[in-house]
């Protein structure tokens, strides 16, 4: 789960100052960057892995920009521009991110004909099998949750633990998972 | 799966429990509703499948429309009910049914809807209230709340189209408002209750019979 609670004596009010958090039976405050005094959560998947933006009060962080898109893994923070590739336009916010890993953004997007704003997807490519987590490495992160969604795969914390397909999180994902081991890219 | 495997992971695990700092690299694709000069269009949430929901203003008007996009059949257009004039979908499940709601004009009552294929489908009436759903679970139950046009903002549920009784944390009383805010994939149900005033506020998430508040 995740969400935001209000800055108490925050420079904004109720609506447009808060700071975020994520749940997963316990609170985990989501970092910021200096400057900026409200975090916004948008999406989270069922890994944790969170998207939002920080956010100042209209001027107050000049001359670093109002709003940043960023995401969380692990609870560490990561500007989204320093993760994709050169854009031919600009993003403008980030709505969600699904357990593939992919990024939905609002932005302009110059490429395609008639302008207006569009709706951008980031799909991670390369990644390889086994990698749970998404993020490009097969490692502890992925062994762990692996082992937390172990059963049926109906009821698993990740789903998409069952590396096979089968329907069942055993032993035979864990077999494939650990013949990709790379825990270094 | 025997038991000795499992415990002789559990030590590979602990020897290398550091999470990892890399990430993927990315491939970017767009889409846009299709119009000459272009509409803003807003996306909400996408599926493991890939599939987008969001809102966007129909072609040459200031309509608030909604749209399903996926990677197959592109930009599908989510129609309001008629008699309503705005549809603003919030939540799709695997099976590609999308709920959300549709407001009417001028008065901008809202009414909670979910589409199958394309189709509105309102949920029941609340008699001197709106609706609006927030998201459905896998066994097809849809979340969402009430408008709180001449009561407090409830927490509101239906399943096949029919309401469904109020969790004991959530019973309502005349300081409390509450909203289911959204759906996860693994069917966590996320909502807030905000108490007038004398404070209590809390968040929550809940599953089966599973309750729990922050």
């Amino acid at each position: 789960m995740i969400g935001s609670f209000p800055i108490e004596n925050g420079r904004g009010n109720r609506d447009n100052e808060a700071w975020g958090f994520r749940y997963d039976g316990a609170i985990h405050w989501l970092p910021g960057l200096p400057g900026y005094t409200g975090v916004r959560p948008a999406g989270v998947n069922d890994i944790g892995v969170v998207v939002g933006r920080l956010y100042c009060v209209v001027g107050s962080c000049a001359p670093l920009p109002e709003e940043v898109p960023v995401l969380w893994r692990n609870d560490q923070l990561y500007k989204l521009k320093d993760l994709l590739p050169p854009l031919n336009g600009t993003i403008y916010s980030v709505s969600d991110i699904n357990n593939r890993g992919q990024l939905l953004f609002q932005g302009q997007y110059n490429d395609i004909p008639g302008g207006g704003t569009a709706a951008i997807i980031a799909t991670p490519k390369n990644v390889p099998v086994g990698d749970i987590s998404v993020d490009c490495i097969v490692g502890a992160d992925d062994l762990m949750l692996l082992l937390e969604s172990w059963g049926p795969r109906e009821t698993a914390l990740v789903r998409q633990a069952d590396l096979d397909g089968d329907g069942e999180i055993g032993a035979v994902d864990l077999g494939i998972l650990l013949g990709a081991w790379s825990p270094t890219r | 799966m025997t038991r000795p495997l499992f415990g002789s992971m559990m030590v590979l695990t602990l020897s290398c429990a550091a999470p990892s700092l890399a990430e993927c690299e990315y491939d970017l694709s767009a889409f846009t509703a299709g119009c000459v000069p272009g509409s803003t269009v807003s996306p909400q949430r996408i599926t493991d499948e890939g599939w987008v929901i969001g809102s966007y203003y129909q072609c040459g008007t200031i309509n608030l429309r909604g749209f399903l996009w996926t990677p197959k059949d592109g930009f599908i257009d989510l129609p309001p009910t008629p008699g309503y004039k705005e549809a603003t979908p919030r939540s799709v499940a695997d099976d590609g049914t999308v709920v959300g709601y549709v407001v009417k004009h001028p008065s901008g009552i809202g009414r909670a809807c979910l589409w199958h294929d394309g189709i509105a489908e309102l949920m029941p009436d609340i008699p001197n209230d709106g609706s609006k759903a927030a998201g459905q679970a896998t066994d097809g139950t849809v979340y969402g709340q009430t408008l709180g046009w001449t009561e407090p903002v409830q927490c509101i549920a239906w399943l096949n189209g029919r309401e469904l009784p109020m969790p004991k944390q959530l019973i309502p009383t005349s300081f409390t408002s509450d909203k289911y805010r959204y759906v996860s994939s693994n069917d966590w149900v996320c909502g807030e209750r905000i108490v007038s005033q004398a404070g209590g506020d809390f968040v929550f998430r809940m599953r089966g019979d599973i309750f729990e508040a922050v």
